[in-house]
């Protein structure tokens, strides 16, 4: 009896868990297949925006297909090779999905279109490669016209820390020379009270019971 | 100052009890700090054997332990020198008792904190290359600049005062050993005249006027390492100023253990009064008052623009992996400490050093949480990265914890603990009060 319920309880387990693998499990296999062409921009001068785009076609009858969201990366190289995202768009009614980027290195930018699918259609993506010819600054110059300032502002630092400096000199060697004795001639030649530093009358400052 | 005026003897003798022969507990306590010290030194070898590699670390992580230490024990110095100075200025009467102690406590905080970088760097040799190819542009080099300035000042100001002490020890060791030698090279040939009284004064006076803007100006050139950063969390305008306030927030936290602990060592309770505590801890909550709103001030500006990478980053602090620590800062480092000096029952001597033990600890706490969460943060499309120190890191900073109560130790070991010079002073103007009072 025991062992009966506890085949069923396993039954309806498994049949309930295939149930939820079948709904969450994806559909793009049975979804239409589709065609990313890349749309790569022509040479492009260091340092200017280049649009990259790319066309999203029906895979079987190439109508384009509108109102889906591409996106895009560049294959970048910093810590190892790896895709880095520069944008998204949606396609148009002619299935055309473009971004401004912005070329942050001079030579070859590969470059990756994706769209990663839907319920009706299937995931896929294009690669292409353009170069940005000439010196591309990674940073902007950041002087706006504060080249004056970015001129001087080291040299007053400079004369400020120096300023420190012969300070903290002049106190230490006019303490240094300051604190010499001077005896006067014909004075004794043993100091009056050693380390003493005030001159009451008597040995204590207060009586103590103040 | 006490309620009855002190003679030059109590005074001279209180300001020498840490120079007599030490007892056991002395060398129990010097014993286990220079464990810990050596633990320290240990691990960095074999750091400097291993590389960097031996740390938690790594290629996003670039500062840990060390840099928030960096911050940390810089503040604590900046602190010390600070109250120092200010109190001085301003003609604080009860300061005597504590200057020496805040000044020498700015030192070894300093030299402790100063050290970070270089133990941060990895190879130690290339700390040269900040010398021999520095640009001025470069915060690190402003950093090494206002480290070094500001270390030259603290030693100034720290030695100047310590001049007709170190001719009392002089006088008391009329024997020609090593340490009668220093005394007597220290002391610059004091003999208490009037023209080196003036001497003396002139150039104290320089000298604490001129540490605020050079401690001001450290601090801020730290804080614009973090602030010059595109970073989330670092990326910001009142860095500076929240440092410095901060710095001071723990340096006056710092003063007031270190205080207490000479204090209860040494007895010196009829020197350094409730009193001196009471008006210390009302600084402490001053500060922290200042630290709190400027802590606001930055969460807020950036919680309300919540730009995508500090949104990421505010809710790492407040509601993610690190709440237990942001959290912990803020109740227990300082909500607290303003509680437990707020509530006349708690403002004790223990309340007010329980409260700055829990600033000192919080503010430690508070630096790690500025440091590591900015740089855990990722820029590129990635996850975020978790950061453990290693024991390298642990065992390098207990040590440099150590290494400043031990550096007090021994240095007070030589050198009288309160100023005798300022303590007569002080003293010689409460008589005079009283005497002009009674007339």
């Amino acid at each position: 009896m025991a062992v009966g319920n506890l085949i069923r309880t396993a039954a309806v387990l498994v049949v309930a868990g295939a149930m939820l693998w079948l709904a969450g499990a994806p559909v793009v296999a049975s979804a239409t297949p589709t065609v990313l062409t890349a749309l790569p921009p022509a040479e492009q001068e260091g340092g200017k925006a280049v649009t990259i785009a790319a066309r999203l076609t029906d895979g079987s009858t190439n109508r384009p297909l509108g109102s889906l969201n591409v996106q895009f990366f560049v294959m970048t190289d910093v810590f190892g090779p790896r895709l880095m995202s520069v944008g998204q768009a949606i396609t148009d009614t002619t299935g055309r999905a473009a971004i401004s980027y912005k070329p942050s290195w001079e030579g070859d930018t590969k470059v990756v279109a994706r769209f990663a699918g839907s319920a009706q259609f299937a995931a896929t993506e294009t690669t292409f490669q353009f170069v940005a010819v000439g010196p591309v600054p990674v940073h902007q110059d950041a002087s706006f016209g504060l080249e004056p300032i970015r001129a001087w502002a080291p040299a007053v630092v400079v004369v400020l820390v120096l300023g420190v400096w012969a300070t903290l000199i002049a106190v230490v060697s006019q303490t240094v020379l300051g604190l010499r004795v001077r005896i006067p001639e014909g004075a004794p030649v043993s100091v009056p009270i050693a380390g003493t530093h005030l001159q009451p009358a008597s040995e204590d400052i207060g009586d103590g019971a103040s | 100052m006490t309620a009855r005026a002190l003679s030059r003897t109590e005074i001279r003798e209180a300001a020498q009890r840490p120079m007599m022969a030490p007892g056991k507990t002395w060398w129990l306590i010097v014993l286990g700090l220079s464990a810990l010290v050596l633990w320290a030194a240990v691990a960095y070898a074999y750091q400097v054997m291993n590389g960097l590699g031996v740390t938690g670390l790594g290629q996003r992580v670039t500062w840990g332990f060390y840099i928030a230490n960096l911050v940390f024990f810089i503040g604590i110095s900046y602190g010390g020198a600070m109250t120092s100075a200010i109190l001085r200025l301003t003609g604080a009467p009860w300061r005597a008792p504590l200057t020496r102690m805040a000044e020498a406590t700015a030192v070894a905080a300093l030299l402790v904190g100063a050290a970070f970088p270089i133990i941060d760097l990895g190879r130690p040799d290339r700390f040269l290359n900040v010398i021999l190819h520095g640009q001025v542009g470069s915060p690190v080099v402003w950093d090494v600049v206002a480290i070094s300035t500001y270390l030259a000042a603290s030693l100034i100001f720290l030695l100047l005062p310590l001049i007709p002490d170190a001719a009392v020890c002089r006088d008391a060791r009329p024997e020609r050993g090593l340490r009668s030698r220093i005394y007597r090279l220290l002391s610059l040939g004091w003999e208490g005249t009037p023209e080196q009284h003036r001497v003396l004064r002139r150039s104290m006076t320089i000298i604490a006027i001129l540490i605020i803007p050079l401690a001001v100006s450290v601090h801020s050139v730290l804080a614009w390492l973090f602030g010059v950063t595109v970073r989330p969390g670092w990326n910001s305008t009142i860095f500076a100023p929240y440092f410095v306030l901060g710095a001071m927030f723990s340096g006056v936290g710092a003063v007031i253990l270190v205080l207490a602990a000479f204090r209860k060592a040494y007895h010196l309770e009829a020197y350094i009064t409730t009193k001196h505590f009471t008006y210390l801890a009302y600084i402490l909550v001053v500060l922290a008052s200042g630290y709190l709103y400027f802590m606001v001030s930055e969460y807020l500006t950036e919680g309300y623009k919540m730009h995508e990478d500090t949104g990421r980053l505010l809710e790492l602090l407040m509601l993610g992996r690190l709440a237990p620590f942001f959290w912990l800062f803020i109740f227990g480092g300082l909500l607290a400490p303003i509680a437990l000096i707020a509530v006349p029952f708690t403002r004790t001597i223990p309340g007010i050093t329980l409260a700055a033990l829990a600033v000192v600890l919080g503010m430690w706490l508070k630096r790690f949480l500025i440091v590591v969460p900015g740089l855990a943060e990722p820029l590129l499309p990635s996850s975020l990265i978790i950061y453990y120190p290693s024991w390298v890191e642990v065992a390098i900073t207990l040590g440099a914890a150590a290494a400043i109560p031990l550096m007090l130790m021994v240095f007070f070991r030589f050198f009288p603990v309160l100023s005798i010079y300022e303590m007569e002073e002080a003293e010689l103007e409460h008589v005079s009060a009283h005497a002009a009072g009674g007339a």
